[in-house]
């Protein structure tokens, strides 16, 4: 939109500046990644991913908000506000790949939809400190989907200003559901202290930049104001009443106090008039843009034309009509001058409604101080690109250190490992109880010490789901199957890749039966089941299979839908204790009848617990038999 | 129409700002009683020891007999062994395991496999053998392993060997040649 008729869109500011915000966000996740890879080989790729596109996210989110009080404070930020809706579609786009990943790694492949997983894998509503925290981040997608969607010239002339701007006002809705989505989810379980400070430095950050804005405009406000209340005894000017049928001129002030092609902003009857003084004429208008509600009093008279620093909407002063072909115009006021003091009818004309400019002296006061203005869609001066150039580097500098650094202070992370697409060849026994398992027998000769001749590995299907179907009948069977492996410091997981077959029974397959005699050693064969005795400790339900490595991290409240959904589906019920000298030890909890608990805990799931019941080790798999009803919540204590 | 939108927003934001503030804090101070009050009052570890459920440390406070970084051919892990003391009435020799980087195989399994009995790498043929080697136990990989050694054997020479069942293959591997139990006349 210009005098020149260039239409707004596509044009080489524009391409430069998307390009540099795909390579900062390109930058940003390939940093974020390749640190994060480097520094914590043991967390997942999904993981990183998730951490990169959400922290990205949230960090493009705190720019974008705070872009628009940084620009009433210093006008070298307006280029970067003129394309803002680009940036809110690049941070969209992020979070998009967030709620994705998320989406699919915390709530498919189970037994319920993922939508409705999402919706509905948490539901303590009534307690703060496991309030579900993945609904608010999709509140917030939900809103910023919306308005990536409307994000364009062409939905803002059909919902028309005003409507598409209160749609667009959301993003601080969306803003406050983030803050919520990260303060009580992520932060909760980290130990330490910095994203925790980052996120309330955020927090203030925007708080403060807007408080800080809208003091600077109430104090402008005022003194407008004051300047009008003392002009109001100057020739021929009286306070306004608007009901009068006299015109009741309003004083606004020195005209020669108004820099050359600027603009003095006065509050009239409540509105904001940017009164322009150009070429020895003084017209006043609209301080609003048709556009987005810009501030047309900051911009400058460009080519003849008022000029909005946002976007570069333009109005001819004398009657506050866009140069054709464009159609928008804004209200203008009537002007006159006495005695070298600009007087402004306060009573706005009809948009469009051309008033005669008043004549004042043609004298150069320039804005000192002041640099180039910038319109996105003109070539930018010399020295507005050379700064821009070097803000643009400095700015990718900056969004590569913050990458790094974040991606350093992830973790820590507990080394697991999920052998994803090699799928191996196991024999051994199967075992159903007390959760499908192969047993394993171990080669060797026995010292004499009670060590476990035979290796438990424990069975599931692909995705979130047990393998009690493919494994239903075979308990005793020797069986050849083949399988991921998924392990965690000695605990082992077989991914089933199809149903196990079963062998014909030889000296050799019924070697588990006889495993004490093989190793040679004992006299005795170890029963399957040692009573150890009964314990009580404290630990956190997991799901066995992200626990034993499929992501990393997966335990604490961030896990807690995956682990809702993954048990739900019917794999193996973890009790995780952390024992001293950060060490842990992984228990498979069942009922004290040897029942799978799967459906009884699905309201307690990652969260301290105290636990106490009776432990018994088959073969090398500990297993504590407890019943739900004795847990003991150690959150919201009192609590059923 | 603008002037009064930006009282709007100015309100609205001093209405968020602070709710966001408080929001933030309750969150805070809900994951400081997560993580700070009620895990750390909790060692399970004794528990499970006293119960067999998790590996036995070396029971004494004696210095061990010997501590090497260097013995093993494929993973860097230190490795201490602890003489029997007669006043404890424990003739055992214990030998400690500590990865010095994360493992990160699964079920990994300690063998002492007596030099007379030949060692090769070839996998097929290492398999055979370890039906004829002494099983220690299994090394978790999140710290020491602690693993009684058969005394008869402790003077002979021979290899440790840790070998993952679950991959069928062959870890690292330490060669005594004169047996552990004097290691430091070894050269």
């Amino acid at each position: 939109m210009s005098v020149g008729y260039r239409a707004v869109s596509w044009n080489r500011n524009k391409q430069r500046y998307d390009l540099v915000l795909l390579a900062g966000a390109l930058l940003y996740l390939g940093v974020f990644l390749g640190v994060g890879a480097a520094l914590h080989p043991q967390a997942t790729a999904e993981t990183l991913i998730l951490r990169a596109t959400g922290s990205g996210a949230i960090i493009l989110l705190h720019l974008i908000l705070t872009l628009g009080p940084l620009c009433r404070f210093q006008p070298r930020w307006l280029p970067l506000l003129y394309n803002r809706r680009h940036l809110g579609v690049a941070m969209f786009c992020l979070a998009a790949l967030h709620g994705a990943f998320a989406l699919f790694q915390y709530h498919a492949l189970g037994d319920v939809n993922p939508l409705v997983s999402l919706l509905t894998a948490e539901s303590a509503w009534d307690s703060l400190q496991r309030l579900p925290f993945q609904i608010f981040g999709a509140a917030a997608l939900l809103i910023l989907s919306l308005m990536a969607a409307t994000s364009h010239d062409f939905w803002l002339a059909n919902l028309g200003a005003p409507l598409w701007k209160a749609l667009h006002m959301l993003v601080y809705v969306a803003w406050l559901l983030l803050v919520l989505h990260v303060g009580f989810g992520v932060l909760q379980d980290e130990v330490g202290w910095t994203r925790a400070a980052l996120l309330g430095l955020g927090v203030l950050w925007v708080g403060g930049w807007h408080l800080a804005a809208g003091l600077r405009e109430r104090r402008g406000d005022r003194s407008g104001t004051e300047r009008a209340a003392a002009g109001a005894g100057g020739a021929g000017a009286q306070r306004p009443t608007p009901a009068a049928a006299e015109v009741d001129w309003v004083d606004t002030g020195l005209a020669s106090e108004i820099p050359e092609d600027r603009a003095r902003v006065v509050l009239l009857s409540g509105e904001r008039v940017a009164i322009f003084r150009w070429q020895g004429r003084v017209a006043a208008l609209s301080n609003v843009c048709r556009h987005q509600g810009g501030p047309l009093g900051e911009g400058r008279i460009v080519d003849g034309c008022v000029t909005c620093p946002w976007h570069g909407y333009q109005y001819r002063p004398e009657d506050g009509c866009s140069p054709p072909p464009f159609t928008e115009r804004v209200a203008t006021y009537r002007v006159r001058l006495v005695e070298g003091r600009v007087q402004v009818d306060p009573r706005p004309a009809p948009a469009g409604t051309p008033q005669e400019p008043a004549r004042c002296a043609s004298e150069q006061t320039r804005a000192k101080g002041v640099e180039p203005f910038y319109i996105g869609y003109l070539p930018a001066a010399a020295s507005v690109a050379r700064a821009l150039r070097r803000s643009s580097l400095l700015l990718l500098l900056v969004v590569s250190l913050l990458a790094a650094g974040l991606a350093a202070a992830l973790g820590p992370f507990q080394p697991a490992d999920f052998e994803f697409g090699i799928v191996r060849d196991f024999e051994g026994q199967l075992a159903e109880q007390p959760t499908p398992s192969l047993r394993v027998r171990r080669p060797g000769l026995v010292a004499g010490h009670a060590v476990p001749l035979v290796s438990r590995y424990l069975l599931v299907a692909p995705g979130k789901h047990g393998a009690e179907s493919l494994v239903a009948g075979l308990d005793g069977q020797t069986v050849r199957l083949r399988g991921s492996l998924v392990h965690r410091q000695g605990q082992v997981m077989l991914e089933l890749a199809d149903a196990p077959m079963v062998l014909p029974a030889s000296a050799e397959t019924s070697a588990l039966e006889l495993s004490a005699a093989a190793a040679g050693a004992p006299a005795e064969p170890p029963p399957a089941a040692l009573v150890l005795g009964e314990i009580e400790v404290v630990g956190e339900i997991v799901d066995s299979k992200c626990h034993f490595g499929v992501m990393v991290p997966a335990d604490t409240r961030t896990h807690r839908a995956c682990a809702v959904r993954c048990l739900s589906g019917g794999l193996p019920v973890l009790l995780l204790v952390r024992l001293s000298e950060g060490g842990e030890a992984g228990l498979l909890l069942v009922g004290r009848d040897g029942r799978a608990l799967n459906a009884e805990i699905l309201d307690r799931v990652a969260e301290p617990l105290r636990v106490r019941g009776l432990l018994e080790q088959h073969d090398d798999l500990l297993v504590l038999k407890a019943e739900p009803s004795e847990f003991v919540r150690l959150l919201d204590s009192g609590r059923p | 129409m603008n002037f009064r939108l930006r009282r709007r927003h100015l309100r609205t934001l001093a209405v968020i700002a602070p709710l966001a503030f408080v929001g933030l804090l309750l969150a805070l101070d809900a994951r400081s009683r997560n993580n700070d009050e009620v895990w750390d009052g909790v060692q399970p570890r004794a528990a499970l020891e006293t119960l067999g459920a998790i590996e036995l440390k070396a029971s004494s406070a004696a210095p061990p007999a010997w501590e090497r970084d260097d013995l093993w051919e494929g993973a860097a892990i230190r490795t201490r062994l602890w003489r029997p003391e007669a006043q404890s009435g424990d003739d055992g020799f214990w030998l400690e395991l500590t990865p010095l980087t994360a493992l990160r195989r699964p079920d990994v399994l300690l063998y002492w496999l007596p030099d007379e009995t030949g060692v090769t790498s070839r996998a097929g043929d290492l398999e055979a053998r370890l039906g004829s080697a002494y099983l220690l136990g299994a090394l978790r990989g999140d710290g020491a392993g602690h693993f009684r050694l058969p005394k008869e054997r402790v003077g002979e020479a021979g290899h440790l060997i840790l070998y993952s069942l679950a991959q069928a293959e062959e870890i690292a591997r330490a060669f005594f040649p004169r047996g552990v139990e004097r290691l430091d006349d070894q050269p």
